[in-house]
């Protein structure tokens, strides 16, 4: 089985069934959509709410505001249908509780969640927000998102 | 990511820097936990920030990793990462059995944080030392997490206008134990150029 590391910022998309892909999520929001009847899924690992929170144009996959969109054109382009796809979310914890980092988590599950809603992509289920940083396992053909959480725990979304 | 170029020269300036912060963070450890420390730094690197996460370890290992901001003439962020059998190991070193029971509790986190705040300091003194230039530290948070978790969460701020990160690989020495970790310092962009500046009087 083959584990596909969605970095930061990065969109991918995967149609085998062999494939899992994987993000690693602190503070950062990891948008899992998904087209069941055709098979495709996709994760973008977005890193801020939107670009005003940066100096830099690059990747679409860092802005909620443009990760979102950018990652459902790509999976109508390999072959999915748009009525079809359907997303799941996870990350966006505090890392630290000092507040050092601001609420920047917050500012990007509610962003995504916007642009979700904003491109009527039907939000399906979450596992946001708290203090512990997550992984996200997703496979094309199969809605149950596997979250682990840092320290072992596992869950399906 | 576009980055600004660094010569090789200013590379051997910023690797002189990280050696010698390191061995004074290791002096200020020695006196902090009252037992004699050394420190050895296999290697000083450069990188982009973005490619920080993987030049450490694979990124869903548990690690503790201390965290704080930088203000002065030069403005950023340092962080210390260190594998979480370490952070058992150092916890044996600053508490007594009955407080060791409590794990990684808030009052246990704070004594780990305060051996980043110690060592931060001294790194930071040298450097601003070395430089002439003034930096201070912010008090700093630790948490105990997955390795690509804790680094891309300090790198969001980071990622935005600053391009590189020191990575400082060491390991402190001490009665036979070792423990090895990575310092990661991020200057912003206009502050590593004016810390490369001020050091490199050639």
């Amino acid at each position: 089985m083959g584990l596909v590391n969605v970095k930061m910022g990065e969109i991918v998309i995967t149609e085998k069934n062999e494939e899992t892909l994987f993000t690693v999520l602190g503070s950062c929001v990891g948008v899992g959509l998904f087209d069941l009847k055709n098979r495709i899924a996709g994760v973008a690992h977005v890193m801020l709410p939107s670009r005003d929170d940066s100096q830099t144009i690059e990747k679409p996959g860092k802005y909620a505001e443009t990760a979102v969109l950018a990652a459902a054109r790509l999976l109508v382009s390999n072959g999915a249908e748009r009525k079809y796809i359907r997303s799941k979310i996870a990350g966006g914890a505090t890392m630290f509780e000092t507040g050092l980092m601001g609420n920047i988590g917050e500012r990007n599950i509610v962003a995504v969640k916007s642009e979700l809603k904003r491109l009527k992509i039907p939000l399906i289920a979450e596992d946001t927000g708290g203090g512990r940083g997550r992984s996200m396992f997703v496979r094309p053909g199969d809605d149950a998102f596997v979250i682990q959480i840092a320290g072992g725990e596992r869950r399906t979304i | 990511m576009a980055t600004e170029p660094i010569s090789e020269e200013q590379i051997e300036v910023l690797q002189e820097l990280g050696n010698i912060g390191a061995s004074h963070a290791a002096t200020a450890l020695s006196e902090w936990i009252a037992k004699e420390i050394w420190i050895s730094v296999p290697s000083v690197a450069i990188a982009p920030i973005e490619e920080v996460s993987d030049m450490i370890g694979d990124p869903v290992s548990m690690v503790m990793g201390i965290f704080a901001r930088i203000e002065g003439e030069v403005a950023g962020q340092i962080m210390y990462i260190f594998p979480i059998d370490a952070a058992k190991e150092l916890m044996e070193m600053l508490l007594d059995a009955d407080e060791r029971r409590g794990g990684f509790n808030s009052f246990n986190l704070s004594a780990i944080s305060e051996t980043g705040n110690i060592l931060f300091s001294a790194y930071i003194a040298a450097l601003s030392d070395m430089s002439g230039l003034e930096m201070a530290i912010t008090p700093p948070g630790c948490t105990a997490d997955m390795l690509a978790a804790i680094v891309n969460t300090i790198l969001l701020e980071s990622s935005l206008e600053q391009s590189n990160a020191l990575v400082i690989e060491n390991e402190f020495l001490q009665h036979g134990k070792s423990m090895k970790g990575t310092i990661l310092f991020i200057p912003d962009k206009s502050g590593l150029i004016r810390m490369i500046k001020a050091v490199d009087t050639d």
